[in-house]
């Protein structure tokens, strides 16, 4: 029963924190409402799509976390951590700058199909290291390699890449909210949705798998099928956020834990809604503070992202050392 | 024959193609606990794997019942088999609850929601092990023993019929792998579940299979009952081990438990514990009958270097070729069963008695027997109503002119009652017509309407009197007498006796009634508690003292001692609920003047003349209060009011409220002091004085007053 009020006032606080937050990247930016009322319009269409991206891929990103997490038994897993953004990232700028110099414009199937595929590929990877290292540490180090290789490929392509395209890329590369239109928007919204509800519906195979893999199957999960789709639900839900708002680091470590630590349980039924509630709020005030802070200028999201969710997984790493060893 | 719940037939299991185990068949059956047992690297695990569905076998069928396993859907797999494994448990945030309750998976739906029966199932599955205290606790800050009985209770929530353990004990010292394994026999026992494990501690092994299986090199060497499987020299073959280095370590004979008498599979009478209702349980086979010949019942009987007689471990009875030796011993174990069965009664073990009736009816039966066949039996035996056989001495058995007179003593076990330890009569002569039952010295006579027996008839009950009849009546039968017989019951100290018991009130006089229905007194005395009473009594005496205060417990004395009514500092005593034992002791050890002083929640019962003030026995304050009010003149809305109330202060506010609290008080006082007489005579100078703690004092009694007065001189 206690916990039942827990989770509920959980629900509640992020709740109210989600439509203050949101109403409030309505209201602020770096320019003002007041004496431009021909604009009035535009920039609330231009804040009200931004906050729109921000909170859903925030979402997703915190929910694919907790879905790696889950896989991997690890919770320090993440589509960052694991180099699955980067790998991501890799695949659209190489599509960006391959189709942009030929003067073919990308759309959002595109470029999520792009991000879909360089996720899977790192994906693959991961999972064949993660075949060979039983030790979950080692595995996060591996991912971190994968994810620099990436980057730095990223660098060269971005390099050698025609200075028109190169403005586009480094912005995208940075990571911004900014940049996402109605149209990339209209493709977001189902796809995260989907996924959410998805990952709702694994929701009890994976409270089955938190106790192990042969405890599961004897419970009847059916592993193979059930290790599948979560591999492919995290992909889908990460790569729309690359895809769309470049890598946002973190947030996918961060906000399940956070999630953890306010709910007092790991039940995937209520951590997977409560993953996407808190990773809307955290990328949603991370947004703010990004446009805002030192508006006009803008920073990249990751870089705000990190600065507030790194202390977290650092907090979370030293922690877990004090409470149980394995 | 146990229906087999799993059956494994030529299993073979490997990984890569490569068999590990080969050729495989065994089977387990429900409520049978079957081990497997042998060196690392045998192949058990795999074994366990393939035959939970872990691990697809290459060769051979698993049978869950009567299908093949690969014909179960996942789901029905997991309503009929659960696991328990070696795998560590990385939970984050989960509780002791969550994981158990985990275990409902098969059934709960899409989202996994728990049922009200869900909830129901794991809350019993915790129980079941006991470890409800834990259920909102992490599971990871569990030590390892509990996390296995955790693991247990998740694998009791699927509901199965069979349970797979591998290694169950790997991890826990001693003490939680004997735990774990008797909960395990508990399960197979009560619940009929299969149980398959692996273990490695071969004693354990020994204890709690009905099974073992040896597996050495991917196949079945040996299997069988554990004495035959797990010899010293099988042992030694089986693990490697060169010729006799394990007999010296594991001892020549097999290990007992302490407890062997109540769970010794050996026994055909085994289980003899289940669903038996303790009390009334007497297994001829669990309480040794052969205790009584000492040394020579051939067991392993012994006395002690403290000198106290003990064979402990000893499973004597429960072979099968001493049965005759047992079943000689059965008419004394029916008399013991009878008059010295054991019955517990919280901590302290109690003797049974038998009633005044079945005293009458043995007797009346050796009488009969005499007048009868002319012979004098040496004891007297019948079954009583609630069908203990009871056999007893006879005191007395002869022939006095034309009639046959035989005494039965009683013997109330640990039973307080005045009846204990006094002779119990009958004299049996020929008569014309039918078996007459009547009573004679010392058996009371009704005097007043409303008993079991119309008015001028014997105070014997109906059930005692077709006792009585029915003894006769089955020596008359056995010695073919056609005519009838007059029985008369005695009691030579009944009329004595009578006056200590509420016979006179009932309206039965001249002695004591023969009563019993089910002709065996459980014995439910607190014989310890008077027995503290008895030596505080004798110390205070013993010291000097002629005076004593009797409190039912701390108020009285404290009170006592904040009135300033005890100048002399008189010695008191708490007789908790046993006012009428306290007053019969003081008389008996020659106290002079008692003062009794108490709560009037205890002390209005004893206006009533509710000698043992335990809720248990009686209450009546608020129907004393009515009454004595009605007497004084209250209306029927105070009646009602009075009879309503819950406690004796709620009874002082609403006699408050009438007016009526002083002639009321008076009343219940008079009534205290004529019960506190009747109880001790002229032998003690009785009287009481009651408080209560909202109101302060309450009333004396006429001699409460007289002897305050004495003492404060």
């Amino acid at each position: 029963m206690k916990r039942q009020t827990r989770c509920a006032l959980a629900f509640s606080l992020l709740t109210l924190l989600l439509l203050a937050l949101g109403a409030l990247s309505l209201a602020v930016g770096s320019v003002s409402l007041r004496g431009a009322e021909d604009y009035a319009a535009r920039i609330v269409d231009l804040r009200l799509r931004r906050m729109l991206s921000a909170a859903l891929l925030g979402g997703a990103l915190a929910v694919s976390g907790f879905l790696l997490q889950t896989f991997f038994a690890n919770p320090i897993a993440g589509p960052f951590v694991l180099g699955v953004s980067s790998g991501a990232k890799l695949t659209v700028a190489l599509t960006m700058v391959l189709l942009l110099s030929r003067g073919v414009a990308v759309g959002s199937a595109g470029l999520y199909a792009a991000a879909f595929a360089g996720s899977l590929l790192v994906m693959g990877a991961i999972l064949l290291i993660s075949g060979r290292v039983k030790q979950m540490s080692l595995l996060v180090v591996c991912g971190v390699m994968v994810g620099y290789i990436c980057s730095a490929v990223t660098d060269l392509v971005v390099t050698f890449a025609d200075d028109s395209n190169i403005v586009n890329l480094r912005s995208w590369s940075l990571g911004s909210f900014s940049g996402i239109s109605w149209a990339n928007l209209r493709f977001i919204v189902p796809l995260v949705i989907a996924g959410l509800a998805w990952s709702v519906l694994l929701s009890k195979p994976m409270s089955a798998y938190q106790l192990g893999e042969s405890y599961a199957r004897n419970m009847g999960v059916n592993l193979r099928s059930f290790r599948w789709q979560l591999i492919l639900l995290s992909s889908v839900l990460s790569a729309c956020v690359t895809a769309f708002a470049g890598p946002v680091s973190f947030v996918g470590v961060a906000v399940p834990h956070l999630m953890r630590r306010l709910l007092g349980t790991a039940k995937p039924i209520v951590m997977v809604p409560s993953c996407f509630l808190g990773g809307a709020v955290f990328c949603l005030g991370c947004d703010l503070i990004a446009r805002t802070v030192f508006a006009p200028t803008e920073l990249a999201i990751g870089s705000v992202t990190a600065i507030f969710g790194a202390p977290v997984v650092v907090w979370m790493l030293l922690s877990r050392k004090k409470e149980a060893r394995p | 024959m146990k229906e087999i719940v799993l059956h494994a037939r030529d299993l073979s299991a490997g990984y890569g193609g490569r068999a590990v185990v080969r050729d495989v068949s065994f089977t387990v059956r429900a409520g049978e606990i079957v081990t497997l047992v042998g060196p690392n690297g045998a192949g058990k695990s795999t074994l366990l794997r393939a035959i939970s569905r872990q691990l697809a076998p290459l060769a051979g069928t698993v049978y869950l019942g009567e299908r093949a396993m690969e014909t179960l859907s996942p789901n029905e797999l997991a309503r009929r088999l659960s696991i328990l494994t070696t795998e560590h448990l990385r939970t984050d945030r989960l509780t002791v609850r969550d994981v158990v309750s985990l275990g409902r998976y098969p059934y709960t739906g899409t989202l996994g929601m728990l049922s009200e029966r869900d909830r129901e199932v794991t809350a019993a599955a915790l129980a079941r092990l006991h470890i409800e205290d834990l259920a909102e606790r992490d599971f990871t800050a569990l030590s390892d023993g509990q996390r296995q009985r955790v693991l247990l209770a998740r694998a009791l929530c699927q509901e199965p019929e069979v349970l797979v353990l591998d290694e169950p004990t790997a991890y826990l010292d001693i003490r939680y792998q004997l735990e774990l394994l008797d909960l395990l026999e508990e399960l197979s026992r009560t619940q009929r579940l299969a149980v398959l494990l692996t273990l490695h501690e071969l004693p354990l092994a020994r204890r709690v299979s009905d099974t073992v299986v040896c597996v050495k090199d991917g196949a079945v060497q040996r299997a069988g009952a554990p004495e035959a499987v797990l010899t010293d020299e099988n042992i030694e073959t089986l693990y490697d081990l060169p010729r006799g280095a394990y007999a010296g370590f594991s001892g020549r004979n097999k290990p007992e438990r302490a407890y062997a008498f109540f769970q010794n599979r050996d026994c055909e009478k085994f289980p003899c514990h289940g669903g038996v209702a303790e009390e009334a349980f007497n297994c001829l086979f669990c309480y040794c009958p052969l205790y009584a010949l000492g040394e020579a019942c051939g067991g392993n009987f012994h006395y002690t270097e403290k000198g106290s007689k003990s064979c402990i471990d000893c499973n004597f009875p429960h072979r099968r070729e001493n049965y005759d030796k047992v079943l000689a011993r059965y008419p004394e174990i029916a008399a013991l069963a009878a008059r010295g069965g054991r019955v517990h009664s919280g901590q302290k073990l109690l003797r049974r008695g038998i009633t005044t009736g079945t005293c009458a009816a043995l007797a009346a039966g050796a009488a009969a027997r005499l007048l009868l066949t002319g012979e004098a039996p040496e004891s007297a035996r019948l079954i009583t109503p609630n069908g203990t056989p009871v056999t007893v001495p006879l005191t007395r058995c002869e022939r006095v002119g034309d009639a046959a007179v035989a005494a039965v003593r009683k013997d109330a076990g640990d039973d307080p009652d005045v009846t204990d330890g006094c002779l119990i009569c009958a004299t049996v002569r020929a008569a014309a017509g039918d078996i007459t039952v009547d009573g004679g010295e010392g058996v009371g006579r009704v005097t007043r309407p409303g008993l079991d027996q119309p008015i001028g008839a014997a105070a014997i009950n109906t059930v005692p009197r077709r006792m009585i009849a029915e003894a006769a009546e089955a020596v008359c039968a056995e010695t073919g007498y056609a005519d009838g017989l007059s029985i008369v019951i005695s009691v030579p100290d009944g009329a004595a006796l009578a006056k200590k018991t509420f016979n006179p009130m009932l309206g039965v006089e001249g002695g004591i009634s023969i009563l019993g229905t089910s002709g065996i007194v459980e014995p439910m005395s607190e014989q310890a508690v008077v027995d503290t009473i008895e030596t505080e009594l004798r110390q205070k005496r013993a010291e000097g003292a002629e005076r004593i205060i009797l409190t039912p417990g701390n108020y009285g004395a404290d009170f006592l001692l904040e009135s300033g009514w005890n100048p002399h500092n008189i010695p008191s005593v708490k007789y908790s609920n046993f006012l009428g034992d306290a007053l019969d002791l003081a008389v008996t050890m020659g106290y002079r003047e008692a003062l009794l002083v108490g709560h009037i929640g205890k002390l209005a019962k004893l206006a009533g003349g509710i000698m043992n003030t335990h809720s248990k026995y009686a209450d009546c304050r608020t129907e004393l209060f009515t009454a004595h009010a009605a007497l004084c003149g209250a209306d029927a809305a105070t009646c009602r009011a009075l009879m309503d109330a819950a406690t004796t202060d709620a009874c002082i506010a609403i006699l408050d409220g009438a007016g009526l609290r002083e002639p009321v008080l008076a009343s219940l006082l008079a009534a205290m002091q004529r019960q506190l007489t009747r109880r001790v005579g002229d032998r003690l100078r009785v009287g009481a004085v009651t408080f209560s703690n909202e109101y302060g004092l309450l009333g004396k009694t006429e001699t409460a007053e007289a002897i305050l007065n004495d003492w404060s001189k």
